[in-house]
């Protein structure tokens, strides 16, 4: 895409009040809940591509000229996003507000203490994967709306409105997942990257192994046995892996203890392909299917 | 042209010029030399320390130790490739630049999964991303080229003399294993930092492919100055295309540098054609 274009459009985007507010995202789930919120009066955009993996992103000349001319950036904070800063940098954007969209998560596995040497490439902050648990997609949400109403007051009822109604629509559906993933409940699956446990924590399934041995690092084969062994005793039958993380792990472990390979990207589509909420219904039937 | 727009694209350029200045000169001694992966072994030695340091807990500390660690295992290896070159007779010096390299990264590995912390930032020292670069970052970098270009200057008769013919320089009675072995920590020092700000792929383009087009100009003939030029236009013509276009920087840059060497090539080619 241009840069000359983009510059234009955010002339014009100074130029004209009825043009939407444009909102970056670090990842597409929180495009997605902003422009549920915002609605007409938003226009989003993500940096990571849904398929790709959120820790390691190339800057694109694009994603600077996006930025540069946003208004608002939700970053997902918590260590995962640090080439979000350097964008934002980069853009030289001085009327941007960055949002740390984990302000106001309970995180889970915060290292207490010392981060030691044997935990692995663990982020010190904790897990910053929060968005897997739809309750954290509300406490985002919230996040959003108030700072879509700060960069844009005249908008502020229309953003209430929109989170209202975003939280009741997460709220119906919700109660339809956990129904239709009451059979998973209590039961042991592994996962490839530490990415699960807010899933894993909203719907009741017990993450018994990951094929990391530690964050960051594949698994050798003491690791891969003894994996086999907790299949065995916990009898675990499903893995749950992004289509980005390398195959063999879980092909041997398929092979050894016929063990199904779910590859579940960690991100929606996108706001209009398969939104934030529709990306649930999507790992629940993956999740079925493999029932 | 848009690189000479847009803030992030005018550090990158800077940055990349900044590069070029150094790359394409050692560039040059490197190519003559036949020792090209040395830069390739020597980042990863210092990559290695970095694995050491985080092995001892140092990437918490001050700043400086897991620094020094990196450096002082690039010395190492600008050491051994100094001491090396007494039995360059027998045992090729690119089997040396290549087992070192071999040994560094599987010794980094198997200290990377007994110490995982700060993997991502070892993983980051070979995979720079010349958007991201401040312009503090840029400025620290040209000083520090600024002062390894001095010593240069001052040695650089002996530092050509044993690029281009060794044996000569041994004749005039020079002792050759301390100006390599400056030569090599120069050189060390210089690309521990230039793989961290572009990557191990743009600094290992930007030593080859000017140095190559250059070696076009007979002897003599400005063979270094071409080679700067070359990279310039090389990094303003990749970066404009990576705006144009939206392709990454590195890999941009990386594409019109070859673009012109095939140019350059092409245009030697008939020339000499001609002459002859």
């Amino acid at each position: 895409m241009r840069i000359r274009q983009f510059l234009f459009i955010a002339a014009c985007a100074a130029a004209s009040r009825a043009t939407p507010l444009q909102v970056g995202a670090s990842v597409t789930d929180l495009a997605s809940i902003a422009k549920a919120v915002g609605g007409d009066r938003v226009e989003t955009f993500a940096v990571c591509r849904p398929d790709a993996n959120p820790h390691s992103v190339e800057v694109l000349p694009s994603h600077m000229a996006r930025v540069a001319r946003a208004r608002v950036y939700l970053k997902v904070g918590l260590g995962l996003d640090g080439w979000a800063d350097a964008i934002v940098r980069g853009s030289r954007n001085t009327r941007l507000d960055v949002v740390d969209c984990s302000r106001r998560i309970e995180v889970l596995e915060k290292p207490t203490g010392k981060v030691d040497a044997s935990m692995g490439d663990v982020h010190p902050e904790g897990n910053p994967h929060y968005w897997l648990d739809p309750e954290n997609g509300a406490v985002v949400a919230r996040t959003v709306a108030e700072a879509l109403s700060k960069a844009d007051p005249d908008g502020r009822a229309a953003y209430e409105e929109g989170l209202a109604r975003f939280e009741k629509e997460l709220g119906t559906r919700r109660a339809a997942w956990s129904a239709r993933l009451k059979p998973f409940q209590g039961r042991a699956i592994f996962t490839y990257h530490s990415s699960w446990p807010y899933f894993a924590r909203a719907f009741g399934l017990r993450i018994a192994g990951k094929v990391e041995p530690v964050p960051g690092i594949p698994p050798n084969a003491r690791h891969l046995a003894d994996l086999l062994a907790t299949a065995k005793s916990e009898n675990v039958k499903i893995l749950l892996q992004e289509p980005y993380f390398p195959r063999e792990g879980g092909e041997f472990l398929h092979r050894q203890a016929g063990i199904a390979v779910l590859a579940l990207p960690p991100s929606c589509r996108g706001p209009g392909a398969s939104d934030y909420l529709d990306h649930f219904e999507a790992i629940a039937a993956a999740l079925e299917g493999a029932k | 042209m848009m690189v000479l727009q847009l803030p992030f694209l005018q550090v990158a350029l800077v940055l990349c010029l900044v590069l070029v200045g150094i790359h394409a000169y050692l560039g040059y001694h490197v190519v003559r030399r036949g020792v090209i992966f040395v830069d390739l072994a020597l980042a990863q030695m210092a990559s290695l320390g970095a694995s050491v340091a985080a092995l001892a807990g140092w990437t918490s500390g001050p700043a400086w130790r897991p620094w020094a660690c990196s450096f002082g295992f690039a010395l190492g290896g600008a050491l051994l490739f100094a001491l090396f070159r007494q039995r360059r007779e027998r045992y090729p010096l690119e089997a040396l630049i290549g087992i070192t390299y071999a040994g560094a990264v599987a010794l980094s590995m198997i200290l990377l999964e007994k110490s995982a912390t700060g993997t991502e930032e070892i993983k980051e020292m070979l995979v720079g991303s010349l958007y991201t670069v401040s312009w503090g970052q840029v400025l620290e970098t040209a000083g520090l080229y600024a002062a390894v270009g001095a010593v240069h200057w001052f040695a650089r008769r002996r530092f050509l003399l044993i690029s281009e013919d060794a044996e000569e320089a041994r004749r005039r009675g020079m002792k050759v294993a301390p100006w390599d072995f400056l030569f090599y920590a120069t050189f060390a020092l210089v690309v521990t930092s230039s793989v961290r700000l572009a990557g191990v792929l743009v600094v290992f383009a930007l030593l080859v492919l000017p140095a190559t087009a250059a070696l076009s100009r007979p002897a003599g003939a400005g063979r270094i100055p071409f080679g700067w030029v070359f990279g310039a236009v090389g990094c303003v013509l990749g970066l404009e295309s990576s705006a144009r276009w939206d392709w990454p920087a590195g890999p941009a840059v990386i594409l019109s540098l070859l673009c012109l060497l095939v140019l350059v090539a092409g245009w030697t080619t008939l020339l000499g054609r001609k002459e002859g």
